[in-house]
Formats: C-alpha cells, structure tokens, sequence
C-alpha cells in the first residue's frame, strides 16, 4: 500500500513537472501585459512536435553522435523555434489589443491556438495521427526494493529543477529579470524611465514559450506518443495552475502545477470510478480556490495592484 | 430627402441582402459559394465608406426603423418557401436561428456587462438534456419540457453566476471554463444522463393537434414538417429579441453597461453589483436553454459533443463576430457561422483554419465586429430627444 | 455622386443574379449515392480510408458500364459530431439525386441520423459503426437501416471465448474509455468474462483525449491481473501500451477488440505492441478477391491507407450498387433490394436477418509480433516460440 502511495506521488510530481512549466508561462504573461495568453498550450504541442522532428533528423543523419549531445541539440532548436514562435503571436494577436477589452485578447489567442494546431494537422506529415517521439533515453532506472525509478523520469525531475533554479536566479539577479519585474509593477512608468517596453515583452514572451517547449519535450520523452490536438488541455490546465497558484506570481505558478497534478493523480488512483471523472476534481479545486481565494495561494500583489 | 424614398432605400437594400441570402443557399459548389461570399465582403465595404448612399441607408434605418423590421421579418417569412424540396436548408436556417438565441442570451454577459462567458454551450447543453430528460423518460409534452428547461437554466445561471461576485476578467473566464468542463464530463460520466451513449428519440412538438415532424398539404403544396419547426424557432427568437431589446433599453441594461464600463465608480454610485451581474447570466442561461430544447426536439438526440467546448467558442465567436451589445450584430454573427461553415464544408481539413484566421483579421480590423452597437439614445418622458 | 454608388450596386446585383443563372446549370444522368463518415475530427483516418474504398467501389462501377446512368457518390463529413451528422443526413435526403447511403463509424452519429432516413425513406448501410442497438433496437423498427460490418457483441464474445476457454486466463482488469464506443466494450466484455468463471479485478474508465495513465497504471499493479483489456481507439490504446510497460507491468496481457486493430498501434507504441493479441471482424486473406483490392486500391492513388474498415466501406458500396443494378434508381424500392440481397462481396456472401444485420461473420485473432499484426496461426507465439504474458 506505502509503495502504491510513493509510486502515485511519483506519478504526479512527473506531471507536476509538466504543469508547472506551462504555469510559469501564463503567470509570466500576465505579469508583463495583464493577459492570459490562451494559446499557450498550443507552444507546448508545437514544442512536441519540433522536438521529435529534430530527434529524427539527427537519428537518421548522424546515427553515431552521443544521445546527449543529440537531445541537447534538439531540445535547444525546439526552444528556439517555439521562443519565436511565442514572439510573434504577442506581435500578432496581443499588440494591437493592449488598450482594448480583455475579451479580446482571450478570443485573439485562442484563434491563434487554433491556427497552430491546424496547421501542425494539416502540414505535418500525417499530421492528424498520433506521432511517436523516438525513445531516445535508455531504458532502465534505478530499483530501489519495488519501487522502479526510470531513467527519463531522473532526466525530467533533474531538468525541472535546474530550470526552476535558472528562472529563479534570472529573475531576481539579473537585469532582465528586474526589468521584467519592473514593467509588470507599472507598465506605464517602467516606459518613461527608458525601458525598451517592447524589447523585453519580446524577451518574456521568448521565454515563456520556451519553458513551454520544454514541458513539451518532456512530454514527448514521458509519454512518447502525441497528437496535435494534446496542447488546449495542456494550456488550460497550465492556465488554472497559475491561477491556483495566484496569477503574476512564478513560484506560485510552481506550486499550482504540482497541486493541480497532485489532485488528478490522486482522484485517479483512490477514487473509485476517479479515472474517468479526474479532470472534474481537479476543476472543481480550481473553482474553490476562485471562489475562496481568487488571488491564488502566493498572488496578492498582483491583485492589490488593481 | 422625403420620406417615401428612404423607405424605397432600406426595401431594396433588404431585397438585395434577401437575394444574396438565397443564392448563396441554393448553390452548392464550392467555387461560387466563393464568390458569392466575395460579392457579400464587397458590399459590405461598401457600406463601411461614408457614401451619400451609405448614409441615406443609415438614414432609412433611423426613420423608418419600424417598417423595416417589419418587412425584414416579412423576408425571414417567406425564406423557407424558396427552399420547399430542400429540407437540409431549411435545417440548415433553423440550427442558425438557434444559435442566435444563444448568442442573444451570452450577450447580456458579453456585450451588455462585459464578462466573458465560455459556458454558454453548456447552458445549452443543459437546457436540451432537462427537455429531453423529462421528455422521454416522463413523457411530458414539449412546452412542459420548455418550462422546467427554463427552471433548471436558470438555477445553474444562478450557480454559475455566483463566483462572479469575487471574480472578474481572466479570473471569471477560467471559472466558466471550468463550469463548461465540469458540466461536460459529469453528464459524460452520470448513467440517468445516457453517458456517452446520449439520449435518442426525443419527440417532435405538437402544435394545436398536429406534429411537426410530418408533411401537410395545404392547396396542392407539400410543406414540411421542419418549415413549421422553423417559424416556431423564428417565434421563439422574434419574441426573445424583444425581450432582450427591452431589456438593454431599460434601467437594467443601463445599469449592466455602467458595471462593464467601471465597476469601481458604479459601486461608488450605489449600484450593488451582485444581482445585476446575477441577473445578466440567469438571462443569458435561461436563453441558452430555451434554444438547447429547441435544438433537443430538432435533431431528435442529444448527447455530450453538442455541448463541447468548441460549441462554447463558437457562440463566443458569434458575439465577437457580429458586435457586442448590438442584437442585430449577434445575430448576424450567429447567423454567418452557422451557414457559411456548412457551405464550406467540401474544404474539410482547411475549414477550421480559415475561420480562425478570419477571426483574427475581424479582431485585428474591425474589433467592434460587423455591426457596431450604437450610442445609446436617451430620451425623456414626453418622447421627444 | 450619388448615381456613382447607385451604379455600383446595380453591377453587383446584376453579377449576382447572373451566377444565379450560372448555378442553374448543368444536367445529366446523374445517381449519388451517399457516404458519410468522420473525413475531419480525431477519427479521419478511419473515415478517409473508407470513403476512399467507397469510391473506388463507385469507379469501378462506372468503368464496368453496366449502368445506363452515371454513378456519383456525394461524400459528406460527419466529423464525429452526432450535430455535424445530422447536418449532413439532411443533405443527403434533400438531394433528390440520392438514391441511397452508406454511412457512419460511431455509433452515436448514427443514432442521430438513423431517423432523419427513416423519416424520409431512404436506405442506410452502416459500414464502420458497431454499437449493437443499431440493428438489434433500430433496424428491427426501420427497414431503411442495414449493417455489413458485425457488431461489438460478437467480437468482444470472441474474445472472452479465445482468453478464457482457450488460454484459460482467469484474472482481469478492464480499462475504457468513457465514449460510447468504450461503454459498450465494457458491457460485453463484462459479460464474456463473467460468463465463463473469468474475475474481474476492477474496472476504470477513461476520458478520450486522456494522456497520463499512470496513476491508474500503478493502481493495476498493485491488483496484479493476468490480463488488461483496453476497450478504445488507437490513440489512447498506444499511449495506454507504452505507459504498461513503463509502469513494469511486463507479466500482463494486453488486448482489445477492432479499436486497436490499425499498423499505426503497431507504430506508434513501438517496441511496447509486442506480444498485444486482439479480434478483428473479417478475415480478408482469406478471401479470394483480396489481393485485387489492395492492387486497385494501391493503384488508384490515394492519400490515406484504407485502414480497418475500408473493406467494410467497399462492400457497403458493392450492396447498394447490387441493388442499385436490380432494381434501378428509386429511394423505396432500393430499401427493400438491400434488405432482401444476397450479395457476393469482398468478405463473402452478405445477406441480412431481420434487424438489417449482416448474417456473414467472421473473426481474425491477431496478435503484434515485432511490430506488424501477425495472425495468430501464423504467430511465433502460437508455435510456442515466443510466449505471451501470464
């Protein structure tokens, strides 16, 4: 029974990992812009996608070279394209809207979700099939009596930590970072003391969508089989971690993504018919939490700002 | 300009807009539906330039304002009959005016006090399963079903609106999201519900003795059973349009406009904020669920897929689309994305991703949507302005 | 000025009226016959394949010249939506060309349109969807319905029959997904275990779309069942088929019924499909037209493989271009001739009892063997060369 409980908690803090990746992005976001980027899920399946397609090439084009070095190289190039990718949705569909009413950002980012996920369907090689992302990490682990701790589960874990550490030291330490700080206090002021407003929108749109694609790799080398319709389920579950976690706030996005996983993982496994139903539970704390506390568990500053 | 030639203006206009309507309908091929749309994108940039034309028309809308509407309802009268042999048209126009209910109804939160709602869909979902719930497995009649629809909807407009209170913007879509999936997979999941299976062989409703879902013969002519289904939708719709009119005229919508334009300095000016925004979604969902049992009685079934999340976009989109807080914009809205949808339908795996960059183009050049909403007109007792 | 804008609305009303004018064009003998099926949607693979055998029946049809009309067919996209298929059954009967139609792989699509053609007379050949109520409760009220492909019952009894009295497992975990399609897998699977003294451990749904599977898979370890049997589609099937084998869930059978049976399982869960065994209806190898399909399938160049039920799709064609042959284009009399055929098709003799569903039955027991679908007789793992998990 203990070893079942351990293996579940392992379990969701795989998924964690995922959510809070995806969490950071939307809380990044809001911060700078006051918006809730809905197409957010769609960088991640991109991610996915971009990633695979790089892992393929290599595969084929240069069997040899250390799988290392491969996945590090993939991983980067699929960073890159889906930072870009970020960049110029924000161009695109939040730009021109940043004075209007805020259900226009909503409807602008989901169109743009939709165009992303269509055109990964229509113009990708059999595109509305499952993909396979190539099993590229060993298999194996580490057996600790039962309790079997797989080596890309190691990988992912390990990953997700240097992230956090490198996203808290960018920004609390360096001059993007406190940027980013400062226009997301007050976007207005920030410009007149010479801030490039719109260079480092670019930056954080860059690197939210790039910690997206790397929740999307993870999810290519976790489950190792994608579709293009996988990202709005991811995006809105990023979403209410955030939120959970109380929007504008990286650590409580951090946070959320591991309660919102915690939840489903555990209404899976001990909730008899749990499976079928998990989602539910997990909305419905996301409900609580709007009612109760809408400002999230670590995200009164944002709404004090108001 | 006298008086009788404006009349003649706005006819004509209509008329065109009538001839444009059923050509449209009537070809089925894709090119010239292509054209057809393209001549339909031309006019209308037309009326976007500020011609002498163009503002006679306008002129012709405020002053004979009334005669108009009449004679457009007039054309939505005799639409059907151009289509007597083809009942998927006929289908096709009666899903559109459904949609329009809906749409009407999400626009009390959408247009009127600004809150984004994504759980309309669901609304309507709700509404189509109490009707054919209580349809099928009491055997009630339909107007019985129509009723305790509206009961039920309007409570979950209750419970659906209650978060609004602490809630509002991003904050207030997630709980609808949240709502809409919640909903989704609860009827998904429930046995009573018929799970995924959906609930097959809801009646027709029967009108003064005799059912819609038969062919009559009146003078030697055939009309179908769903040309009767379509003026009781269009009923349904004419007198909800008034409603909603009135509505957003009164007090109320006056109220609800000062909410979405500042809620901080409408507090300020005494208006208590949670029974206002309460009563916006309670309208809204009681709309969204008299046009879930009318879509339950016109397909016959209802299951879960009606009520996914991308029926929740697609009225989202209608409003967006047609111009918020104008009814005649949403329903234009929802009109074009029902039928334009169906007739492009040949292009398949495109078809999705052609609507979502309109939207975008719509959004980037046009926010306000097809139809603007006008200022609102005061005027005091005595009528005069 | 004003004589300007007056102009240009006369140009645009007169272009309009002339492509009135042009619409109305065109006539010649022309026969549809209808097809729907989900051409967009999480389903389109198994729809285009079909519609593409459909068509190639139709082709082959006009080249035989056996037809004094020309025969189209009217391909019309359910995506899935039991909404969008009701949409398009409306098409269909609308067109007074459409003499008859074939359609549907998810049975509640079905059961959306089922009564728009009953209403209006017209015949419907159901070629992919396998819910059982469609004969046993609809096609026993309306004469309109009939079915080529068998139902879910008979492949999930199959099964139960192979597992149990066979290989005599005796443990089991069920695991579904929440559609129609899973509920009704569960339903007879249930009672193929039950009735042959076979224990079920537990049973879990699951939400199509779903992708993380393990905590449900450790929940499963933990029971330690001899077999899982995943009533689903391909998609989640694979993902689910990974995720066992990651969980170390290796002394487990894995198996399903026809949702599975697509190469792209054997694809996509990789070296994970190894050892998977399921039922499949049809036993096309056996039959002698076969290879002439796949060549005529192969040569007419289309996009998409015909996947598993294109053969299913093809013989629907071939049924109603049989009647279509006997008793000519007429809506009322065609829905008796397919009702009353006795037609040599693809897969054998087809002829229909009285709820419209298909007499011919048969069943392929196939099992993945280094990623290919290998029937069972022909199986190193029947040979007793590899063995499968206990």
């Amino acid at each position: 029974m203990f070893l079942t409980f351990l293996l579940q908690l392992k379990n969701s803090i795989m998924l964690g990992c995922q959510y809070s990746l995806i969490a950071i992005g939307f809380t990044l976001f809001f911060g700078i812009l006051n918006v809730v980027v809905f197409c957010h899920g769609d960088f991640y399946i991109f991610a996915t996608f971009a990633g695979a397609t790089f892992l393929l090439i290599f595969l084929n084009l240069l069997p040899g070279i250390v799988s290392v070095i491969l996945i590090a190289v993939a991983l980067f190039i699929a960073m890159v394209l889906t930072g870009f990718l970020g960049v110029v949705v924000e161009k695109v569909t939040i730009k021109p809207f940043r004075k209007s009413n805020p259900i226009i950002p909503i409807l602008s980012t989901l169109s743009a979700g939709t165009i992303i996920e269509q055109l990964l369907k229509i113009f990708y090689p059999a595109g509305s099939n499952p993909q396979i992302f190539p099993n590229i990490i060993p298999a194996g682990g580490i057996n600790i009596g039962e309790f079997l701790f797989g080596t890309n589960e190691i990988v992912i874990l390990l990953f997700t930590i240097v992230i956090f550490i490198f996203m808290y030291f960018l920004i609390k330490k360096t001059k993007i970072g406190s940027n980013i700080v400062a226009i997301s206090q007050d976007f207005e002021a920030a410009s007149m003391v010479g801030i490039n407003v719109d260079r480092y929108v670019s930056i954080t749109f860059f690197i939210g969508a790039s910690l997206a694609a790397i929740a999307g790799f993870m999810n290519g080398i976790y489950y190792t089989v994608f579709r293009y319709d996988m990202g709005a389920m991811a995006g809105i579950k990023g979403f209410s971690a955030s939120v959970v976690g109380g929007l504008g706030s990286v650590f409580g996005a951090v946070i959320g993504g591991f309660l919102m996983a915690f939840v489903e993982t555990f209404a899976a496994a001990y909730i008899p018919g749990g499976s079928a139903i998990r989602d539910v539970f997990s909305f419905v704390v996301v409900l609580l939490f709007l009612i109760f506390r809408p400002s999230g568990i670590l995200g009164e500053k944002i709404i004090d700002k108001v | 300009m006298k008086k009788g030639k404006l009349l003649l203006i706005g006819v004509f206009f209509e008329l065109l807009l009538l001839a444009l309507i059923v050509i449209f309908l009537k070809i089925d091929n894709f090119l010239q539906s292509i054209l057809i749309f393209a001549v339909a994108v031309g006019i209308w940039f037309l009326l976007a330039r500020k011609t002498r034309m163009v503002e006679n028309l306008g002129m012709a809308m405020e002053e004979k304002r009334k005669e108009l509407l009449l004679i457009a309802l007039l054309m939505v009268i005799i639409l059907p009959f151009f289509f007597l042999n083809n009942i998927y048209i006929i289908h096709i126009l009666i899903l559109a005016l459904i949609y329009a209910i809906a749409a009407v109804g999400l626009d009390f939160q959408m247009g009127s006090t600004g809150m984004v709602n994504f759980a309309q869909g669901t609304m309507l979902g709700i509404g189509a399963y109490t009707s054919a719930l209580l349809c099928t497995t009491f055997g009630v009649s339909f107007w019985i079903g129509l009723v305790g629809a509206i009961i039920v909807s309007g409570i979950f407009g209750v419970i659906l609106g209650l978060p609004t209170l602490k809630t509002k913007e991003y904050h207030l879509s997630l709980v609808t999201i949240a709502f809409a999936y919640v909903g989704y997979l609860l009827i998904l999941n429930m046995k009573w519900t018929g799970g995924p299976d959906g609930i097959a062989g809801i009646p027709k409703p029967k009108l003064f003795g005799f059912s819609l879902s038969r062919s009559i013969d009146i003078g030697g002519i055939s009309i179908p059973g769903k040309m009767l289904y379509f003026y009781l939708v269009l009923l349904a719709l004419v007198l909800l349009i008034i409603v909603a009119s009135r509505l957003k005229n009164s007090w109320l919508g006056l109220t609800w406009n000062a909410v979405r334009d500042d809620e901080i300095s409408a507090k300020c000016y005494g208006i208590r904020l949670m029974p206002y925004k309460l009563l916006s979604f309670v309208f809204g969902s009681v709309f969204a669920g008299i046009a879930g049992v009318l879509y339950a009685h016109l397909v016959g079934f209802i299951s879960t897929e009606s009520m996914a999340f991308s029926v929740d976009l697609l009225l989202v989109a209608m409003v967006i689309l047609g111009g918020m807080d104008n009814i005649a914009g949403v329903i234009v809205g929802a009109i074009l994305l029902v039928i334009i949808p169906e007739k492009f339908r040949s292009i398949q795996d495109f078809r999705i991703l052609l609507y979502a960059v309109t939207l975008i183009l719509m959004l980037v050049f046009r926010p306000q949507g097809l139809i603007p909403k006008k200022v609102r007109v005061y005027r005091n007792i005595s009528g005069n302005r | 000025m004003k004589r300007r804008g007056f102009v240009m609305f006369l140009v645009v009303f007169l272009l309009t009226f002339s492509l009135l004018a042009f619409a109305g064009g065109q006539k010649e003998k022309v026969v549809k016959i209808a097809f729907i099926g989900p051409l967009t949607g999480p389903n389109a693979a198994q729809g285009m394949g079909a519609r593409n055998s459909f068509e190639l029946a139709i082709r082959q049809a006009n080249a035989s010249g056996e037809f004094p009309y020309k025969i189209e067919m009217l391909a019309l996209d359910d995506a899935s939506d039991p909404a969008v298929g009701a949409n398009a059954a409306n098409k269909a009967v609308s067109d007074p060309q459409v003499v008859a139609a074939a359609g549907h792989w998810n049975s509640p699509v079905a059961r959306a349109t089922i009564p728009i053609f009953h209403e209006n007379g017209v015949a419907l050949v159901i070629w992919g969807a396998i819910g059982v109520d469609l004969t046993d409760k609809y096609g026993k009220m309306y004469p309109e319905i009939t079915r080529v492909c068998p139902k879910l019952d008979a492949e999930n009894e199959f099964l139960a029959d192979w597992l149990l009295t066979k290989q005599g497992y005796k443990t089991f975990y069920i695991i579904h997904d929440t559609s129609s399609y899973g509920k009704d897998c569960l339903t007879f699977m249930k009672i193929g275990i039950e009735k042959r003294g076979g224990k079920i451990l537990g049973i879990d749904g699951v939400n199509v779309g779903e992708k993380d599977f393990m905590p449900l898979l450790t929940k499963v370890k933990e029971k330690n069942p001899q077999v899982l049997y995943y009533g689903g589609v391909v998609t989640e099937a694979a993902l689910l088929r990974v995720q066992i084998v990651k969980a170390g869930l290796t002394n487990m059978l894995y198996t399903g019924i026809s949702g599975l049976a697509d190469q792209k399982f054997n694809e996509v869960a990789g070296s994970a499909a190894e050892g998977t065994v399921i039922v499949k209806p049809g036993d096309p190898k056996e039959v002698k037209g076969w290879p002439a399909f796949v060549k005529a399938y192969k040569d007419a160049k289309f996009n998409e493989p015909m996947g598993a039920y294109g053969q299913y799709a093809y013989d629907a064609a071939g049924v109603i271009l049989a009647a279509l042959k006997k008793v000519g284009p007429d809506r009322k009399k065609l829905v008796s001739a397919i009702r009353n055929i006795k037609y040599k098709g693809l897969l054998g003799t087809y002829t229909f009892d009285d709820t419209g569903q298909t007499t011919l039955v048969s069943m392929t027991l196939l099992v993945s063997q280094d990623g290919k679908w290998v029937k069972w007789e022909d199986s190193e793992y029947a040979s007793g060369k590899r063995k499968l998990p206990r």
